[in-house]
């Protein structure tokens, strides 16, 4: 079912993708335009992927396709322990069938974090769109927003960890 | 100073009293417990660091710099995007819409950080966060609702986020001064932290410098106190294996750990051989090693030990070479620090034991030496005694016959020399009778002058032939009779005034009597027998009395004899309990006194009995068995016995004496003891075990034989009395008279009577001469007619119903003329029955009358035959 439901994911995607305009200015939270935007892009030219071409479009009820990750943990910045669920990095990039060298996450506000396959919270990296089985709007860090495991271990809670705590997030560019 | 290796400390340690100072471990115990606080103090604080310096590695709270500079970018953002929207442009909206969720969005992260609370104390900063709130509550609601989107509205939208502009200035300005104030608030804790550390990290190390110097204090002293140890186990060590017993130490377990120098010679183990080996198995030999260790066990079960603190024992050990000797051991437990130890001292006394058994060998040697000797003197006397006896009895007997005086003048000189070697062999067995200890002094009343002048009467021949006159004299008053044994005191005097007269020629022998307290019942007589002769050297004076040594002095060797003469004296005069010494001056006399204790005789000195030698003893006949082997004594014995009226019958060995006895009445047996075929002891032993005809018939032993330890013998054999040869006729009828006068059978008598002449011839004789022979005649006639009457009486048997005391009476009357006529027989026969009558034993008189009759008329036919009827 689930692998099915991925290629029907792309085959929408591809259809998405072809008109980069509609693409671009999707930014609706409601969830019917895309929520998260992939761009495939050389280490030499840009800093901020915009003039590569969309690899990949993800709108909500794909990012609900893709395999699904919860974790329970305290955040920093919420009260208490509360639950996301989302799709981790790595899965997200095996869906794509891409192995990038650096990941460059991008926020709403133009916020910037990189990604390399080195770092500590590479593999555990989660894509969340749900807390505590709610989606998150804008006002409240969403609609997508990377978490980690912070109880997990003190690893993911340093500062670089938390720099990659990324909300708001709407792209992602991958070389 | 090898010597001192040989204690080992494991041993000595038990001797040391190490008192531990209680102050110094007190003081280290505290000093202890401050280090084990600073410890904590530092883990604590260790503890307190690492999670503060845990707490910076991982971040609790995001970049809050980053995000309250993000306030005013994203105020700013929309702040433009508002200025570019226009009512026409849905996109240029929408795009403010968004940046005004981004606004909000960081406004929340920024009052719900760490820091709001800062934030809110400042009033100021509270009221621009509330106008900020009150914005954003304002403007979500509208957008929300999907008013934005006219002119207007755009507008208003745009005012407002102006209006706000110093409020969001403020709050980002004042949170990032709240960030520092925060950080420097951080440090300062940490600063603290580390400050605290270090004072503790150093307090621990002053603690830490005095503790190593209490430590460095407290080395010192057990140092001190640790040579101060071996200092006394140095010492103790010297007096140890100085010791010239070994000295074992034993632990609880009987293992060696302690063995000193004399221990290693006597056991010939070296210490390092012993030292942790079971003692049990090192010197214990192997027979009493069960023993050991079952005492071990008991000491271990019960705590009590058999041989600890029980003196001196004697046991035996084993060396290295498994060589049994014998040792002295003392043990003893020492208890000290709860640890058990044993400490023996051990001597060899192998040299001790050995000696012992030399010294108990040599005197055994000697008792037997002395046994021998005294069983040579007894065979000795037997042997000589014997002939001896002989010769003096058949001395005797010739004495009795016709003889010339020339004869006379040889039997005499025989006699005398026989007396003379008598008296050796008496000697020689007076000495071994006092060896025997058990001499018995016989106590009789004896005439000391009487004693004396027959002594000094005696001497008087062999005095004349070496020129000597002999007196005796009393230095004051004279005593009366007193009690002693005549014999011996006879044979001290005798002796000493025989010695004078040895040692004197041309001189003078004075024997002085001196009776002290002569009143009183004690008497003390002493006796100086005086002499004018050589002399006797001071030198030997001392030793005289003395046995053996006598013989080599020249006082004694001068004369004949055999020297015993003083030391038998010595040994007679003790025997009686008195002294005897001597003063004595070389070339000019002696003086030898003997100091005599006596009892004072009740009767008169005149009633003693006189010595009865030439006076026989007047006896009724008497049936004499004679048990004899030797010839010559038979033939003395029976010549004595025959001549005095007697009937003897003779066996020459105990065999045919048993049987003569067993076949014939006798009135007593003389029974000699040393005989072939069966000895006297052996015969009377069956004779009173026999039922034989004079199986009660009392047995007097006549032998040379008279050790004290024979005698014994004899009483149990039934032997009653003892004859000693050679045999003199004073004792033998003295003792026949004894015998004579117990025996009361009527029968007997009656025997008596059919053989007895039951006249005194001597008595008759005697009145005959004083009265002459018509008188006599009157008056023996006027007896037989009071006889007569009398028996007639006593025969007639209305008598018996007649007054006995009036009978008694006439007997009274007849027996007392027949006394004085010496008509015995009557008179004794009267006698027991006067006895009879008197005690109302009148069955036996009438028995006793029916023998009257008969021995009256014997009486009659001798006095008859005397023609004095």
């Amino acid at each position: 079912m689930r692998f099915w439901d991925i290629w029907i994911c792309l085959a929408v995607m591809v259809t998405v993708t072809s008109n980069p305009a509609v693409a671009s200015e999707s930014i609706n939270a409601a969830g019917q335009g895309p929520v998260l935007t992939i761009r495939q892009i050389d280490a030499q030219t840009s800093d901020t992927g915009e003039k590569s071409d969309v690899l990949y479009a993800f709108t909500m009820p794909m990012m609900h396709a893709l395999p699904q990750t919860t974790y329970t943990t305290s955040t920093i910045w919420t009260d208490g322990v509360v639950e996301f669920t989302g799709v981790l990095l790595t899965d997200m990039l095996d869906t794509i069938a891409v192995s990038p060298n650096l990941v460059t996450a991008w926020a709403i506000n133009d916020y910037m974090a990189e990604f390399s396959p080195d770092d500590v919270g590479w593999g555990v990296a989660l894509i969340a769109h749900s807390m505590n089985g709610q989606p998150m709007p804008v006002r409240e860090k969403g609609p997508l927003w990377i978490v980690f495991p912070y109880d997990a271990s003190v690893e993911y809670r340093s500062d670089y960890v938390f720099s990659q705590s990324i909300w708001q997030l709407n792209r992602l560019n991958v070389e | 100073m090898s010597n001192d290796t040989h204690i080992s400390q494991a041993g000595l340690e038990n001797f040391d009293v190490l008192k531990p100072n209680a102050i110094k471990v007190a003081r280290l115990s505290a000093l202890a417990a401050v280090l084990l606080l600073c410890f904590l103090a530092l883990a604590s604080l260790a503890l307190e660091v690492y999670t503060k310096l845990e707490d910076l590695r991982g971040v609790s709270t995001d970049n809050a710099e980053w995000n309250f500079s993000q306030v005013e970018v994203d105020y700013f953002r929309m702040r433009s995007e508002i200025g570019a929207a226009s009512a026409t442009d849905r996109t240029s909206v929408q795009a403010a819409i968004q940046a005004f969720d981004i606004f909000y969005s960081r406004i929340s992260i920024v009052t719900g950080g760490p820091y709001i609370s800062h934030l809110l104390n400042d009033p100021q900063t509270a009221t621009s966060l509330g106008a900020i709130q009150t914005f954003l509550d304002n403007w979500a609601t509208r957008i929300d609702a999907g008013r934005v989107g006219s002119a207007d509205e755009i507008s208003n939208f745009a005012q407002d986020i102006s209006a706000i502009q110093p409020d969001v200035r403020r709050i980002s300005v004042y949170g990032l001064q709240a960030i520092v104030t925060s950080a420097d608030h951080r440090r300062q804790e940490i600063a603290n932290t580390l400050l605290r550390l270090a004072i503790f990290t150093t307090v621990t190390i002053v603690v830490l410098l005095v503790s190593s110097l209490f430590l460095f204090r407290f080395n010192q002293l057990s140092e001190r106190s640790e040579a101060k140890t071996r200092m006394i186990n140095k010492r103790l060590s010297t007096v140890l294996n100085a010791s010239l017993d070994a000295i074992l130490v034993m632990d609880y377990d009987g293992n060696i750990v302690e063995f000193n120098t004399a221990a290693e010679v006597i056991f010939g183990y070296s210490l390092d051989e012993v030292i942790g080996q079971p003692l049990a198995e090192m010197i214990v030999p192997e027979k009493y090693r069960k023993a050991h260790n079952a005492g071990m066990d008991r000491f271990r079960e019960t705590g009590k030990m058999r041989v600890t603190g029980s003196g001196r024992i004697k046991l035996s050990a084993i060396n290295k070479n498994k060589h049994e000797f014998p040792i002295e051991l003392t043990l003893d437990m020492l208890q000290e620090g709860g640890e058990t130890l044993f400490v023996a001292f051990i001597r060899d006394i192998t040299l001790e034991v050995v000696s012992q058994e030399e010294l108990v060998a040599a005197r055994d040697r000697a008792l037997a030496g002395e046994r021998a000797k005294a069983d040579f003197l007894s065979v000795m006397s037997h042997e000589m005694r014997t002939p001896l006896n002989g010769i003096i009895g058949t001395l005797a007997l010739l004495e009795d016959t016709e003889l010339t005086p020339k004869q006379r003048e040889s039997i005499a000189a025989m006699r005398a020399s026989a007396t003379l070697m008598q008296h050796h062999v008496n000697d020689v067995l007076d000495i071994s009778r006092f060896e025997a200890g058990k001499s018995i002094v016989n106590e009789e009343i004896v005439d000391i002058d009487q004693l004396v002048s027959e002594i000094v009467a005696e001497i008087a021949d062999q005095a004349h032939t070496n020129r000597n006159s002999v007196s005796y004299s009393w230095s004051h008053e004279r005593c009366d009779a007193v009690i002693t044994d005549r014999h011996k005191l006879r044979q001290v005097l005798n002796n000493l005034v025989d010695n004078a007269n040895k040692f004197t020629r041309d001189g003078q022998i004075l024997v002085e009597i001196e009776a002290s307290e002569p009143t009183s019942e004690q008497i003390v007589l002493e006796f100086r027998v005086f002499d004018t002769g050589i002399g006797i050297h001071s030198d030997d004076l001392d030793r005289i009395f003395n046995d053996f040594e006598t013989i080599d002095s020249a006082y004694t060797r001068a004369v004949e004899g055999v020297g015993l003469g003083l030391g038998i004296v010595r040994r007679l005069v003790q025997a009686l309990g008195g002294q005897i010494g001597v003063e004595s001056t070389e070339n000019t006399g002696s003086m030898f006194w003997v100091r005599l204790p006596v009892r004072k005789s009740e009767l008169n000195w005149n009633a003693a009995p006189k010595e009865t030698r030439n006076a026989p003893i007047q006896l009724q006949p008497m049936k004499i068995l004679m048990v004899e082997d030797n010839q010559i004594n038979r033939y003395v014995l029976r010549e004595m016995l025959t001549t005095s009226g007697h009937y003897v019958d003779e066996a020459e060995n105990g065999q045919l004496g048993v049987e003569a006895a067993e076949a014939k009445r006798y009135d007593v047996i003389l029974m000699d003891i040393s005989m072939p075929v069966k000895d006297g002891v052996v015969a009377s032993t069956e004779i009173r075990e026999g039922t034989g005809r004079s199986a009660n018939t009392p047995i007097i032993a006549t032998t040379a034989h008279a050790l004290p330890h024979e005698i014994e013998k004899f009483r149990a054999a039934g032997i009653s009395d003892i004859l000693k040869k050679p045999i003199e006729k004073a004792q033998l009828f003295g003792k026949l008279a004894t015998i004579q006068a117990h025996q009361i059978n009527p029968k007997q008598r009656q025997e008596h009577a059919m053989g007895q002449t039951d006249v005194d011839i001597d008595r008759i004789q005697e009145m005959t001469d004083q009265l002459g022979q018509t008188a006599m005649k009157a008056l023996i006639g006027r007896f037989s007619t009071e006889a007569d009457t009398i028996v007639d009486k006593m025969n007639d048997p209305a008598s018996k119903s007649a007054d006995v005391l009036e009978l008694v009476a006439e007997m009274h009357k007849v027996a007392g003329s027949a006394a004085a006529l010496g008509v015995a027989g009557m008179q004794k026969q009267l006698n027991i029955m006067e006895h009879c009558g008197k005690t109302g034993d009148l069955d036996r008189l009438w028995i006793e009358a029916e023998d009257l009759q008969t021995l009256w008329g014997n009486c009659k036919a001798k006095l008859t035959e005397l023609e004095l009827l």
